[in-house]
This record gives C-alpha cells, sequence and structure tokens, in this order.
C-alpha cells in the first residue's frame, strides 16, 4: 500500500524534517506513526497525501510513485485515501449532510447518490439523528466522527488521522478508535500518527516510532520488525 | 451542461452562505463602480455642452454695398461650392437693419435720422462637422476673403482658439482622472475579493483535500466573482439613476434662472453596460488573481 525508500525532507538545510525514512504499509494494517512533538509525523503524513514532496527519495502509494505523478493527477488519488485531522477540518457554516457530501459531490456523484451513501456512512458513525445540524452545535466527539464519516464516505483504501484524538478526552478517545478499529476490520488500511502512548494499547498492526526525523525504531505485532529499515534495540514507549 | 448547472447553482449558494461578507464586497464593488459612473455622466453631460457650443460655430461674411443683387447671389454660388460649407443664409441690407431695429429698440431713433442704411449685407455660413477646427477656419476664411464683393469675414478667432484649447485640455484631463478612476476600481475590487477569499481558504483546503481538481474549485469562485460585479454594476447604475432624477428634478424646480435651461441626461445604454462589463470583468480577474494563490498549495 505504502513504500518509502531513504526519504529525506528538508524545509531547511540545517534542520531536516525527516532523514532516511524507509519503511513499508501493507494493505488492511492498522498503523501508529509516534513520536513527540516535532519528530516528523506531520510531514510524513503530508509526504504520503502528496501536500509535500520528498527532497530526497521515492515514495509509493497506490502503486504510484508519488516523485513522478502529474499535478493533475493528485486529485485523483486523493479521492481513494481518506483524511482526518486533530481540529476536524469541517466547514462550520454547512450542514453535517454537507459536509460529508462533499467528499462525494468532487467525484460528480448524483444527487440521490451522494444522499444514500451520507445516510449510510452517518447510520455507521452514529450520526444519523444529526444529519442537518451544522458542525458548531456538536460535541469535539461528534464533530471528529462528522470528519472520519466524510473520510470514509468514498469506501477509501487508506485512511490517513493525524493527532485524531488530541483534541478528545480519554473516553472520546476510545470512542473514535473503536471507530477507526471497525473500519480498518473493513478491509482499510489506517496509518495514524499521534503522540499519545495510550493510544498504542489499541492493538496496531504497526508502530513507527519517530524522534527528530528519524525511526527510532520499529514495533510489528508481536515482534520487532526486522526486514524494514532502521530497527534499533529498544522497546517503543 | 450539467456541471455547469451544478456550479451556477454553488455559486448561488456560496453567495447566499456568505451573506454578511459578500453584501460587504458587493457594496464596496457598488461603491467604486458608482464613482466611476458618476464620472463618466459628468463628462458626457460637460462634452456634449462644449459640441452644442461648437454647433454654433458660424463664419459670417459681410459683403461690399457696391454689389448688385446679381453680384450677390453669384457669391452666394460660389461660396455654396465650397466642400466645407452645410448651409448659407443670405441676410440682406433691409433684414439687418431691420434685425438691428428689433435688437436695439433704443437706438431705432438715431437710425432713423440717417438718409442711408449703414448695415452690409452679409452671410451667415454653416460648416460641416470636421471643418470647425481652428486651422480648417482660418484656411476657409482666407478663401472666401479672395472672392470678389466680399469686404470682410468674421468668425470669432480668439474665441475659438481659446475653445478649442479647452476641450482639448478637457479631453486629456477627463482621461487620466477615468484612467485613475478605473484603476482604482479594479484594485478595489480586486482586493475586496481577495479578503472574501481568504475567509474562504479552509473550504479551499479541505476541497483539494477530499481531491478536487482544481477547475472544480476555481469555476464556482469566477462565477461568483462574476455575480458580485453583475451585482455591484447594477445597485451602482440604480444609486446613480436615482440620484439622477432626484438631481434634475432639483434642478427643474431651481429660482435659478440660468440652471432652468441646463439639462443633464442619463447615462446612454453602451456606457450601462460598459459599467457593468467593468463590474464583471474585474470581479472576475479578482477571484482569478487572488484564487491563484490559494491553490498553489496542495
Amino acid at each position: 500500500m505504502i513504500q518509502m525508500f531513504h526519504v529525506y525532507k528538508n524545509y531547511s538545510p540545517k534542520y531536516p524534517a525527516l532523514s532516511d525514512i524507509s519503511l513499508k504499509i501493507e494493505k488492511g494494517e492498522f498503523v501508529f506513526i509516534f513520536g513527540p512533538s516535532g519528530a516528523g509525523k506531520s510531514t510524513l503524513l503530508k509526504l504520503i497525501f502528496g501536500a509535500e514532496h520528498p527532497s530526497k527519495g521515492q515514495i509509493i502509494v497506490n502503486g504510484m510513485n508519488f516523485g513522478r505523478i502529474k499535478k493533475t493527477t493528485l486529485p485523483l488519488l486523493r479521492r481513494r485515501m481518506g483524511f482526518v485531522f486533530q481540529d476536524f477540518k469541517l466547514l462550520n457554516h454547512r450542514t453535517v449532510f454537507d459536509n460529508v457530501g462533499l467528499a462525494l459531490e468532487v467525484v460528480g456523484l448524483k444527487k440521490t447518490e451522494i444522499k444514500r451513501k451520507v445516510q449510510q456512512v452517518l447510520k455507521h458513525v452514529g450520526l444519523l439523528s444529526r444529519i442537518n445540524t451544522v458542525p458548531l452545535v456538536l460535541s469535539g466527539g461528534e464533530q471528529q466522527r462528522v470528519a472520519i464519516a466524510r473520510a470514509i464516505v468514498n469506501e477509501p483504501a487508506l485512511l490517513l488521522a493525524d493527532e485524531p484524538t488530541g483534541n478528545l478526552d480519554a473516553e472520546l478517545t476510545k470512542e473514535i478508535m473503536k471507530l477507526f478499529k471497525i473500519i480498518n476490520a473493513w478491509g482499510t488500511t489506517i496509518v495514524i500518527a499521534t503522540h499519545d502512548k495510550n493510544l498504542l494499547n489499541f492493538n496496531p498492526t504497526k508502530v513507527v516510532a519517530l524522534e527528530k526525523g528519524k525511526i527510532k525504531g520499529m514495533f510489528v505485532a508481536g515482534r520487532k520488525s526486522s526486514e524494514e529499515a532502521d530497527t534499533r534495540e529498544g522497546s517503543i514507549n | 451542461m450539467k456541471r455547469f448547472y451544478y456550479f451556477i447553482k454553488k455559486a448561488f449558494q456560496n453567495l447566499r452562505h456568505f451573506f454578511l461578507i459578500n453584501l460587504i464586497t458587493v457594496g464596496i464593488i457598488s461603491l467604486s463602480l458608482l464613482v466611476l459612473s458618476t464620472f463618466f455622466m459628468v463628462f458626457l453631460n460637460l462634452q456634449t455642452y462644449l459640441n452644442k457650443w461648437k454647433d454654433q460655430i458660424q463664419v459670417s461674411v459681410y459683403l461690399a454695398d457696391s454689389n448688385t443683387p446679381e453680384d450677390i447671389s453669384l457669391i452666394q454660388k460660389k461660396i455654396n461650392s465650397f466642400p466645407q460649407v452645410k448651409k448659407v443664409s443670405l441676410i440682406t441690407k433691409e433684414e439687418a437693419l431691420s434685425f438691428f431695429k428689433d435688437s436695439f429698440p433704443g437706438q431705432r431713433k438715431a437710425l432713423e435720422s440717417l438718409k442711408d442704411n449703414p448695415l452690409p449685407a452679409s452671410m451667415d455660413i454653416q460648416l460641416q462637422d470636421e471643418y470647425r477646427g481652428p486651422e480648417e477656419l482660418n484656411f476657409f476664411a482666407l478663401q472666401i476673403k479672395k472672392i470678389p464683393g466680399v469686404e470682410d469675414v468674421e468668425y470669432g478667432q480668439t474665441w475659438i482658439e481659446g475653445y478649442a484649447n479647452f476641450l482639448r485640455f478637457m479631453r486629456s484631463a477627463a482621461l487620466a482622472v477615468g484612467v485613475v478612476i478605473l484603476l482604482a476600481t479594479i484594485f478595489i475590487i480586486s482586493n475586496t475579493i481577495k479578503l472574501t477569499l481568504f475567509a474562504r481558504k479552509d473550504e479551499i483546503e479541505i476541497m483539494k483535500l477530499v481531491g478536487a481538481t482544481n477547475f472544480f474549485i476555481r469555476v464556482p469562485f469566477f462565477l461568483e466573482g462574476i455575480l458580485q460585479g453583475l451585482l455591484g454594476a447594477f445597485f451602482a447604475l440604480i444609486i446613480l439613476f436615482v440620484s439622477y432624477q432626484l438631481f434634475s428634478n432639483w434642478i427643474a424646480q431651481s429660482s435659478y434662472f440660468s440652471l432652468k435651461f441646463f439639462k443633464i441626461f442619463f447615462l446612454p445604454l453602451p456606457h450601462l453596460l460598459l459599467i457593468t462589463a467593468v463590474g464583471m470583468i474585474t470581479g472576475f480577474l479578482g477571484s482569478f488573481f487572488s484564487l491563484g494563490r490559494y491553490l498553489k498549495y496542495e
């Protein structure tokens, strides 16, 4: 699903955001990119969805080399991915229906089809009753569920989340993580960037620990990764 | 076609959703276009008045008393044969006298005491429009003077030169002021739209995230810009028309004698369309240039 070969990203030559990142994420995996603030987690996600380009190295997502794709192809690739952010990134003046439907509108789906799919996905995230409200009157957990609904309504192969529980309390975090687990069970690959150690309890298939732009260690469910890059000894926590 | 309908719908939806910010934008566009159209109207009215003066330019030819009626009709024929001439009207000695008596009744007695009529016969010549410039008039007058039997030619030389200079100055000044106002209008409108877009940069970012193409994001914004320009022009022209009506009524009822004869006219259709076009094109360009910046980010 995602392959990175010796990827570097420099915003300034003195302080590289990422150095020599090599990793492989398989289809259907549930992966955490874990590390403190400033470790380069968000940059890594940005590289995966093409918002940033690597300074050096190769990135292959869904079989496409991101270093070589045309600018016009990027939107088409994004339609096969979903995104969830800490600050939800919802349109606050539009209804829940409009927010979720936006992802289907850009694909050019018919109105009736959009309605059917939005209702279906809102049912899954438990927000069907809130379909006509605006995000501002919803709680943080509900807003994040709307964002998740928008991310999965296109049935993407890959879901990327950047600190999705950063604004939520422990109870809501549990709720959102459960939802991610369900989505993963449907076959969607999930990559979550987080600094929250507690999330690691939600049985990831892989944890990539980042520190100062480098992979500090990699943990694969049940064992330490051996085939992937920089696997130094030491546990991740 | 279906897509286009979608984009139009989206543009109207956005106008409604961002009602306040759009109201402010349309208001600012209206004000800028109001300044521009007011300037247009004042200039056009002034120009029409100046052109009316030009219509009144005529050449007076004074004939020698020695001319017989046959000579006079020969002179008239000769003058008529010039390509510059539009119309020639003859004023005989008698007509000149009676006109003078009517105009200055106080002098009637003094005139009657004279044995002979002292006023010469004359011809008033109206010229074709293109021959009313100072140089053309001068050239024409010299040629007429050469005709035997013509004593003097007069056309208010100094006045006409002054008038021509004034007209030239007016035109350059109007052009300069017009260009400055037009540029200011474009600047204000495009910056206002830039601010509107700044307020909506999150929306653009989200649309990019969910896989919208630049085309898909752009078109509703362009249509919105064009609609803002159209609405701005519409309100500007309505305000201008209402002010024009009020001003015209005030002039008509004015107690100032000279103002009563001063009639202003509203902007003609081509100018109304031009102002609407300026609004729409600037609205479009404003969103075009401002959007480019936000679309650069991926």
